[in-house]
C-alpha cells in the first residue's frame, strides 16, 4: 500500500472528542496547578507553590501512606494468589469451568453494590458481628470499620476479593499460551514440578504477568469507590486514599489549583510506573 | 465525486485544527496558551448565551430546582407538600427537588457548585454564603417578611433568608435505665460525669454517638454543648477576633474541652461501635436501649413527640464552666446567582414564609424548629419538646461559632474539617496537635476563598 | 507407577479443597446479599445464612415505593449511557483505528501515541477541569454530555485494540474493493467492519460494563442518577435497615449477573483480552 490518499477524516471524530474532553482538561489541570484558584474568583499565578505544599501536607501524606499500604498488599496478594489459582484451574474440565465462572463474578459487579454488601457485613451492628455473637464468640466482635488498622485491612480484603478472579483469568490466559511440548521436554530432562514452573511457566508468562501487575497497581492507585462507600475516608481521615483526597480538596474545599497539583503528581507517578514496568518486563521477555 | 470533495474539505479543516492542538501537546508553553485562550473565548460566549437564555426563560413556564436534604423528621413529604402547594397556586412554575446525599452536605453542595448544577434555591445557604457571588441579593419585600434580628449581611448585602431557629444539643436519656440505677438528671459537670461513671460501672454504655456514616454526629453534639458555650462565654467576640487574627482556636478552653471529651471516650463512656454507625443508626441503637444517653438537637425531641414515645427524658448538658449558655442556630435559604428565574424563586420563598403558614408550620413542627418570620408561627408542642425548652428557659443563647452567618463567618469547609478532627480525637488522636491543625486549616481555607 | 497415581490423586483432593473453600469465600457475600433481600431486618442479624422460606418482599417493595429512588429513571439513564457510550466509542474508535493501522506517515504514528496517553491517565485529574470547561461553555450537565465524556475516556483503549487487530488483517481485500471503485467509507463499513467483529465484542463488553458500573464519573459530573449513583443516593446515610440496602444492591447487581451468566465466555474474554492487549 503506497501512500494511498487515506483521509484523516476517519480519525477526526475520535480526535475531536478525545482532545476536547480528555486532553484539554488534562492540560487545564496542569495550568490550574500553577495557580491559586477556588474555581470562581480571580486566578492568581503562584508558580510551583502548590507542588511544594503537596509535600508538606500531612493529611495528604496520610492518604499516600494508606494508598501505598493498600496497593502493595493487594498487588502482591492478587498476583501471587491469582497465579496459583490460575494453575489450579488450568485444565479443561467442567469443574474448573465452574470455578472460573464463580471467581470472576465479583469483578463484573459494580463497586457500589459490593461495597454496600461488605459494609453491611462488616459494620459494628452488621452481619459478621451478629453471627459471631450468635456463635457464642462475642469476644471476637470487633469494630472493623471504626478504627484505622482494621478498616484498612477490611478495604484490602474487599479489594482482593473483588479483583482476584480477574487476575486469575489474566494469568490463565497467559498460561494457555505456554506450549504443552515444553513441559513434556522438561519432564524428559528429569525436571520436577518446581523446575517446570521455574524454567518453563515463569519465563513464558512474563508478558501476562507484567500486564497483571500493571493493572493491579493502576487499579489500586486509583482507589476511590470502595473507600467512599465503606468508610467515607473515616474515621477522621484515617482511610482516605490519594484520589479521595484529590476529590475532597478539589470539589469540597474548592482548592482547584492545589487538587490539580496533586492529581498531576499522581498522573506522573502512574505514568512512570507504567513505563518502568513495560520497559523492564519487555527487557526480560527478550532474555527469556 | 462531489461527496468526496466535501469530505476532503471537512477533513482539511479538521486537520488544521488537529495540527494546532497536536503541536500544543509537544510544546508545553504553547499548550497553556491555547488552554487559556479557549477558556477566554468560552467565557465570553457564556456571557452572551446567558443573556439569551434569561430573555427566553422569562416568558415561558419556568422550572426551579430546589436543593434540600431529608432526615428521619424532615421527610420527602414535607418538601413535596411545599412544592405541590406552590405549583398549584403558580401553574406556570415547576419546582424540581434536588436531594443532597452523602454524609457531608456542605461538600455535596460544593460539588454541585463546581459541576455547574447548583440548584436555584438551597436550604442550607449559610454553608456557602461566605463565597463571593454565589447567592443573589434578596429583594426588600422578601426581607420584610422576616424578624430583623435574624437577618444577616455579607459584604453589606442581604443574600440569604433565615428559615428557622433551632436549639441544639441537650442530652436525651433512657428513663428506664436512669430509674433502674437511681439516677437523677445532672445539673453540674461533676454530676454529669458521675452519672456516666455509674452507668459504666453498672456494665452499661453511658453515651451514644454516630460515626463515619455521618461525620458530624461524632463530635459536634459534645462540642456544641460544651465547646461553643465555653468559648463564647469566655470570649464573646470569638468569631470576630478569630477572623481578624486576634484569637486562635488553639487556646486553653478548646484544649480543655476536648481533653475532657477524650477522657470520657477513653473511660469507655461511649458506645464501642459508634464509629461505624450513621446518625440514624446511632439514634436507632439509642432508642433500643444500647446506650443510656445521647447528646442531640431539638429535632430528636420532635421525633420522639411525633412517635408519642415517652420512654425518654432530656436535660440540658451541664457546661464545664457552669455558665448557663446554650446554642441556638439560624439556618438560611438562598437563591443562586445563576438562577435563570429569580422572580419565580423569590415567589417560592414568599409562598413558604408569607402566604401559607400551614406549609411553614409543618416544616417547623417536623423537626422541632422555631420560626424566624416577623409574625411568629407557632405549633402545639409535645411533652419532650416542652421539656427541652423548659430546660433552658432563662439561659443565654449563643450562635454556634462555626455556622455563625455574616461578616465573621468561618470559611466553608472548616466545619467538615473539624468534624473529621473530632473523629481523630475520638480515636485517640493528640488533642494539642489536632487543635493546632484547626488554625492551620482555618487560615488555608480562608486564603482559598 | 501406582504410588505416583495415588500422590496425584491426593494432590488433586487438596487442590479441590482449596478451590472449594476459596469459592465459598467468594460467593458468601453475594449469597448473604441475595438471601437477605428477602428477609425481615431482625432475621437478617439473627440468622443471616438461612434461606428465607417463604421469601418476604417488603424490602423490594419499599425500594419500589421510595420517592427518592426512581428505579425506572435510574435504569433508563444507565442503559442510555451504556448503549450510546459503547456504540459511539466503537464507531469513532474503529474508524480512527482504520486510519492509524493503514496509514504510516509520521503524523499517523504520532497520533497513535497521542491516543495512547489516555490509557495511563488517572481519570480523577480530568473531573474538575472538565466541569469547569463545560460550565464555561454553558453545556448543561446531564446524560447527553456524559455519553461523550465516557466516549472520550474509552477512545484510547478501544482505538489501540482496533489498531492492533486491523494491523493483523490482510490488506488485499480492501485493495481489491478499492480497484472495484468502492469508496473508502464503503470499504470500511462493508468489508472491514464485519471482519473486526470479534474485537468489537471484546470492546463492547469492556466499555459497556465499565460505563454501567462507573460511580465516580456520574457522581462528580453533576450527580446524574445512574443506577450506581441512584443507589448511593437512595441508601444514603439514613438507612439503618440492612434489608433495604440489600434490596438496592439486588436491583443494581441482578442485570449484570444475568448478563454475565448468559454470556460468561464473552465477558471473561472481553475483560481479560482487553487488558492483555491493551
Amino acid at each position: 500500500m503506497k501512500k494511498k490518499k487515506m483521509s484523516f477524516g476517519f480519525a477526526a471524530p475520535a480526535f475531536v472528542i478525545y482532545t476536547v474532553l480528555l486532553v484539554i482538561p488534562i492540560l487545564m489541570a496542569f495550568y490550574f496547578s500553577l495557580n491559586k484558584w477556588n474555581g470562581f474568583n480571580e486566578m492568581t499565578f503562584i508558580g510551583l507553590n502548590n507542588y511544594l505544599n503537596v509535600f508538606k501536607d500531612s493529611r495528604l501524606g496520610n492518604a499516600v501512606g494508606n494508598t501505598a499500604v493498600i496497593s502493595i498488599v493487594v498487588v502482591l496478594v492478587v498476583n501471587v494468589l491469582g497465579l496459583g489459582l490460575a494453575m489450579l484451574v488450568n485444565k479443561a474440565s467442567a469443574k474448573s469451568n465452574i470455578f472460573r465462572t464463580v471467581f470472576f463474578i465479583p469483578f463484573v459487579l459494580s463497586t457500589v453494590a459490593i461495597s454496600f454488601v461488605w459494609k453491611s457485613i462488616l459494620s459494628y451492628n452488621g452481619v459478621l458481628n451478629s453471627m459471631l455473637t450468635a456463635l457464642g464468640q462475642s469476644g471476637l466482635v470487633g469494630n472493623w470499620l471504626g478504627k484505622q488498622g482494621p478498616a484498612i485491612v477490611c478495604i484490602i480484603l474487599v479489594e482482593i476479593w473483588r479483583t482476584l478472579g480477574y487476575h486469575m483469568m489474566l494469568y490463565l490466559a497467559a498460561l494457555q499460551t505456554v506450549p504443552q511440548e515444553l513441559y513434556e521436554a522438561c519432564t524428559v530432562d528429569g525436571g520436577n514440578r518446581w523446575d517446570k514452573f521455574r524454567n518453563v511457566t515463569l519465563p513464558l508468562i512474563i508478558p501476562g504477568m507484567s500486564v497483571s501487575i500493571l493493572m493491579s497497581i493502576i487499579n489500586e492507585l486509583r482507589m476511590y469507590d470502595v473507600v467512599k462507600i465503606m468508610t467515607d475516608g473515616g474515621p477522621g481521615y484515617d482511610t482516605e486514599t490519594v484520589v479521595y483526597n484529590i476529590v475532597s480538596q478539589g470539589f469540597s474545599n474548592n482548592m482547584v489549583g492545589y487538587s490539580s497539583a496533586i492529581s498531576v503528581v499522581l498522573f506522573l507517578v502512574i505514568g512512570a510506573i507504567s513505563i518502568f514496568i513495560v520497559t523492564k518486563m519487555s527487557g526480560k521477555e527478550v532474555e527469556a | 465525486m462531489k461527496k468526496r470533495k466535501l469530505t476532503a474539505l471537512a477533513l482539511t479543516v479538521c486537520m488544521v485544527g488537529g495540527m494546532v492542538a497536536g503541536c500544543g501537546s509537544t510544546d508545553a508553553k504553547g499548550t497553556t496558551d491555547t488552554a487559556a485562550d479557549t477558556k477566554d473565548t468560552a467565557a465570553t460566549e457564556t456571557a452572551a448565551e446567558d443573556k439569551d437564555t434569561t430573555d427566553k426563560a422569562s416568558g415561558d413556564a419556568a422550572t426551579l430546582t430546589f436543593g434540600v436534604f431529608e432526615t428521619d423528621n424532615i421527610t420527602a413529604e414535607i418538601w413535596q407538600n411545599m412544592i405541590d402547594g406552590f405549583e398549584k397556586e403558580n401553574p406556570d412554575i415547576k419546582v424540581e427537588k434536588v436531594l443532597a446525599t452523602g454524609d457531608d452536605r456542605q461538600a455535596f453542595w460544593k460539588t454541585m457548585l463546581s459541576s455547574g448544577s447548583f440548584p436555584d434555591i438551597v436550604v442550607e445557604a449559610q454553608k456557602l454564603a461566605t463565597m463571593d457571588g454565589i447567592f443573589a441579593e434578596v429583594p426588600q419585600d422578601i426581607q420584610d417578611l422576616f424578624d430583623p434580628a435574624t437577618l444577616c449581611q455579607y459584604d453589606g448585602k442581604c443574600i440569604t433568608v433565615p428559615s428557622f431557629r433551632q436549639y441544639k444539643m441537650q442530652c436525651y436519656y433512657n428513663k428506664e435505665i436512669f430509674k433502674e440505677l437511681n439516677l437523677e438528671e445532672p445539673t453540674t459537670w461533676d454530676e454529669f460525669q458521675n452519672v456516666c461513671k455509674t452507668i459504666k460501672d453498672a456494665g452499661k454504655t453511658p453515651l451514644m454517638c454516630g460515626g463515619t456514616g455521618d461525620i458530624w454526629a461524632t463530635g459536634e453534639p459534645f462540642w456544641i454543648a460544651e465547646g461553643d458555650t465555653s468559648l463564647l462565654s469566655k470570649y464573646p467576640d470569638f468569631n470576630k477576633d478569630l477572623s481578624e487574627g486576634n484569637q486562635k482556636w488553639n487556646n486553653e478552653t478548646t484544649v480543655d474541652v476536648l481533653t475532657k471529651w477524650q477522657d470520657m471516650v477513653n473511660a469507655g463512656y461511649y458506645y464501642e461501635g459508634a464509629m461505624s454507625l450513621s446518625y440514624s443508626q446511632a439514634a436507632e441503637e439509642f432508642k433500643k436501649g444500647t446506650a443510656a444517653m445521647m447528646i442531640d438537637g431539638s429535632w430528636q425531641a420532635a421525633g420522639l413527640d411525633g412517635e408519642k414515645n415517652e420512654d425518654f427524658g432530656v436535660f440540658a448538658v451541664p457546661t464545664i464552666d457552669g455558665s448557663k449558655t446554650t446554642v441556638a442556630d439560624c439556618s438560611y435559604w438562598g437563591v443562586s446567582e445563576t438562577c435563570k428565574n429569580k422572580d419565580a424563586a423569590f415567589k417560592f420563598i414568599k409562598y413558604v414564609y408569607g402566604d401559607n403558614t400551614d406549609v411553614y408550620k409543618a416544616y417547623l413542627q417536623s423537626d422541632g424548629l422555631y420560626s424566624t418570620t416577623k409574625e411568629p408561627v407557632t405549633y402545639e408542642q409535645g411533652p419532650v419538646t416542652t421539656k427541652f425548652i423548659d430546660n433552658i428557659k432563662d439561659w443565654d443563647t449563643v450562635q454556634e461559632i462555626i455556622v455563625l452567618p455574616g461578616e465573621y463567618a468561618a470559611p466553608s469547609g472548616m466545619q467538615s474539617f473539624m468534624d473529621k478532627s473530632f473523629q481523630n480525637i475520638f480515636n485517640g488522636g493528640d488533642v494539642q496537635s489536632e487543635v493546632e491543625s484547626w488554625d492551620t486549616e482555618y487560615q488555608r481555607l480562608k486564603d482559598a476563598e | 507407577m501406582k504410588s505416583m497415581h495415588k500422590e496425584k490423586r491426593r494432590a488433586n483432593i487438596v487442590q479441590n479443597v482449596i478451590l472449594i473453600l476459596l469459592g465459598i469465600v467468594v460467593v458468601l457475600p453475594i449469597y448473604i446479599a441475595v438471601v437477605n433481600t428477602f428477609k425481615q431486618s431482625d432475621l437478617i442479624l439473627n440468622d443471616p445464612l438461612s434461606i428465607p422460606i417463604p421469601p418476604i418482599l417488603d424490602n423490594i417493595i419499599s425500594v419500589l415505593k421510595n420517592p427518592n429512588a426512581n428505579l425506572m429513571q435510574m435504569y433508563g439513564n444507565s442503559i442510555i449511557l451504556m448503549v450510546a457510550g459503547t456504540a459511539i466509542t466503537i464507531v469513532v474508535a474503529s474508524m480512527a483505528a482504520y486510519y492509524l493501522a493503514r496509514v504510516s506517515t509520521r503524523f499517523s504514528k504520532s497520533l497513535r501515541i497521542y491516543f495512547l496517553i489516555g490509557i495511563m491517565v488517572p481519570y480523577v485529574i480530568v473531573y474538575l477541569p472538565l466541569c469547569i470547561l463545560l460550565r464555561n461553555m454553558n453545556i448543561p450537565f446531564g446524560v447527553p454530555i456524559l455519553i461523550f465524556v465516557f466516549v472520550s475516556g474509552n477512545i484510547s483503549f478501544a482505538s489501540f485494540m482496533y489498531t492492533n487487530y486491523i494491523h493483523s488483517l490482510p490488506i488485499e481485500l480492501e485493495e481489491a474493493a478499492s480497484i472495484d471503485g468502492a469508496s473508502q467509507f464503503q470499504i470500511f463499513w462493508q468489508i472491514l467492519f464485519p471482519l473486526i467483529r470479534p474485537c468489537t465484542v471484546t470492546i463492547a463488553i469492556f466499555v459497556g460494563l465499565g460505563i454501567w458500573n462507573d460511580f465516580q464519573t456520574p457522581l462528580l459530573m453533576g450527580q446524574v442518577k445512574t443506577i450506581t449513583v441512584g443507589i448511593y443516593t437512595a441508601v444514603g446515610p439514613f438507612s439503618a435497615n440492612w434489608g433495604v440496602v440489600f434490596a438496592y444492591v439486588f436491583f443494581a447487581a441482578v442485570p449484570v449477573i444475568v448478563a454475565y451468566l448468559c454470556a460468561q465466555k464473552n465477558f471473561i474474554n472481553g475483560l481479560t483480552a482487553g487488558a492483555l492487549k491493551g
